[in-house]
């Protein structure tokens, strides 16, 4: 399934790969139901904000990269449900040159579901995320993975919460977020919280804000690649784990390419 | 035929100075066994060479075929044809062992090498070294054993074929068959390339295997004693005791002596409260 989205829709995701690109001049309102296992690829060309709504329903296994390909400034306010039993890997690659301002609330309301959310962001500019997974149910899981590279000039700000309620005994979260610094003139901004209101449950979080180490980058040097050779490296290792959530091996190539033809541009 | 030349080199780290006045010349198809007690500036010699930034160079010149080797950046150094193996290979998650191998072979040639031909000669020398199949698709570095990363160390000299290599104390972390396996590889490359090495190790047997043409005898950063292979074995059965009594050094003061102050990071303030309560 292709479709191209250029105003207010809903949604019902019933193919195993679905392809979604949204390329609308101002706001754009999306209500998108998830009802069987899926591989759904949503590429944003233009929009200057979305509001969008999913609903992951109760046994469905689905993974959804979003993709933001836009060349202006835009912001988005991103509500999941996710029901019994549901798994959803959610992927973000903000590696375009232009703002971005998410808000993604993800509630597993439901036992036994389970949220995997990940961003992978390069930045020169202005990215924010507020980012919430809340476990609103017994034995839910809610994981995060943050991964960003902070180029010259870039303002990376990343308020990752996981939440646990309570009564939700058996639930689990954890997160990691990274941000890498390349340049100076750059600001990193990383806000780990574990909002915890029950016992019987398991809770981690892990956060680096640095930039890439003297040994790493001599090392890398020392086998004939430029400063900037070895940065682009690394940037692209850091950023292309956003892909695993891809089954389809053409469009997992593709990204990448996409990935490193972005690094390319702006580091 | 390419010629490292080393002369007079002085090297600091933070105001204190590791080399004192190296002279060291090695040309193709040479083997130089460099040796000496721990902490008396072999690996620093090899890093300074390569261009580590942490190595200030205070006087002296070294020179690769004539060309000024302090005017080239690090990666141009590789680029030159100079290789070190390190002691102590960096892991670097996300990048993968063929994407790297393969950017850093592009990076010193014109044309960009096509993937067929890389991925033939990356598996001939992983079947060579006796390493893993997975190895190219696995980060790099992440998670080997010692022993891994030494042979993928080797694994990119192999690929990357310099003019003059130093190995620093590559044979460590390796069983003694990997050391054969290596040993055999370094000398396969050699005998194809007429590489130039200068090799730092503790053990004759890694050097039997290799066999020097030359040996060196570092001591408090001086070279302090030149021979060829029988110098090796006279160290290794009888240690360096010999040489500090032929040339009349006193051990003690070449031994690395830290000045150890003690600070306080003041008293935890969770037992503060608890004296308070």
């Amino acid at each position: 399934m292709l479709k191209l989205l250029n105003k207010n829709e809903n949604i019902i995701i019933n193919d195993h790969l679905v392809s979604l690109e949204i390329d609308v001049e101002n706001d754009i309102v999306l209500n998108i139901s998830v009802q069987k296992d899926s591989n759904v690829y949503i590429k944003i060309n233009k929009a200057d904000k979305i509001d969008l709504d999913i609903n992951v329903e109760a046994n469905v296994k689905s993974s959804i990269l979003i993709w933001n390909d836009t060349k202006d400034s835009m912001i988005t306010k991103e509500h999941i449900n996710v029901k019994e039993n549901a798994n959803l890997t959610l992927a973000y690659a903000d590696i375009n040159n232009a703002n971005v301002d998410r808000k993604i609330i993800v509630d597993l309301i439901e036992k036994y579901a389970s949220a995997d959310v990940k961003t992978a962001c390069l930045t020169s500019c202005d990215k924010k995320y507020i980012l919430e997974i809340n476990s609103k149910a017994p034995f839910t899981l809610g994981q995060m993975e943050n991964f960003s590279v902070v180029l010259k000039d870039g303002n990376y700000y990343m308020d990752a919460t996981g939440r646990i309620l309570k009564g939700c005994n058996g639930s689990k979260s954890h997160q990691t977020s990274r941000a890498l610094c390349f340049d100076a003139k750059q600001k990193a901004t990383i806000l780990p919280q574990l909002l915890i209101d029950e016992n019987d449950v398991e809770a981690s979080h892990a956060t680096s804000v640095g930039s890439v180490d003297e040994n790493q980058l001599f090392y890398m040097q020392t086998r004939g690649l430029t400063k900037k050779e070895v940065l682009s490296l690394i940037a692209v290792g850091y950023l292309s784990f956003i892909t695993d959530v891809i089954d389809d091996e053409d469009l997992k190539n593709s990204i990448i390419d996409h990935i490193e033809n972005k690094v390319k541009e702006i580091c | 035929m390419a010629t490292l030349k080393i002369e007079n080199l002085h090297v600091s780290i933070d105001d204190k100075e590791i080399l004192k006045g190296i002279n060291l010349t090695v040309n193709s198809n040479e083997i130089h066994a460099l040796m000496g007690p721990n902490g008396n500036g072999k690996s620093t010699l090899l890093a300074a060479i390569m261009g580590h930034p942490k190595y200030n160079v205070t006087r002296g010149s070294i020179t690769l075929d004539g060309k000024d080797v302090f005017s080239m950046s690090v990666d141009e150094r590789s680029r030159a044809g100079l290789f070190l193996a390190m002691q102590y290979p960096q892991e670097i998650p996300g990048v993968t062992n063929s994407d790297f191998l393969r950017a850093a072979m592009n990076a010193r040639s014109e044309k960009p090498v096509s993937l067929f031909k890389f991925i033939k000669e990356m598996e001939k020398n992983i079947a060579d070294l006796q390493m893993k199949p997975d190895l190219a698709h696995r980060f790099l570095n992440e998670g080997f054993s010692g022993g891994e990363k030494k042979r993928n160390e080797i694994l990119q000299m192999r690929m990357l074929k310099p003019s003059i290599a130093m190995l620093d104390e590559i044979d460590s972390g390796l069983d003694v068959d990997a050391i054969k396996v290596v040993a055999n590889a370094i000398g396969k490359l050699q005998s194809e390339t007429e590489l130039g090495m200068i090799v730092v190790s503790h053990y004759e047997r890694f050097y039997d295997s290799i066999k020097p043409t030359h040996a060196h005898v570092l001591i408090d950063g001086k070279i302090v004693l030149d021979g060829g292979y029988e110098l090796v074995s006279k160290i290794d059965s009888e240690g360096y005791d010999w040489i500090y009594k032929q040339l009349n050094i006193d051990p003690i003061n070449t031994d690395k002596q830290e000045k150890r102050v003690s600070i306080s990071l003041g008293s935890c303030a969770v037992n503060r409260g608890n004296n308070n309560a």
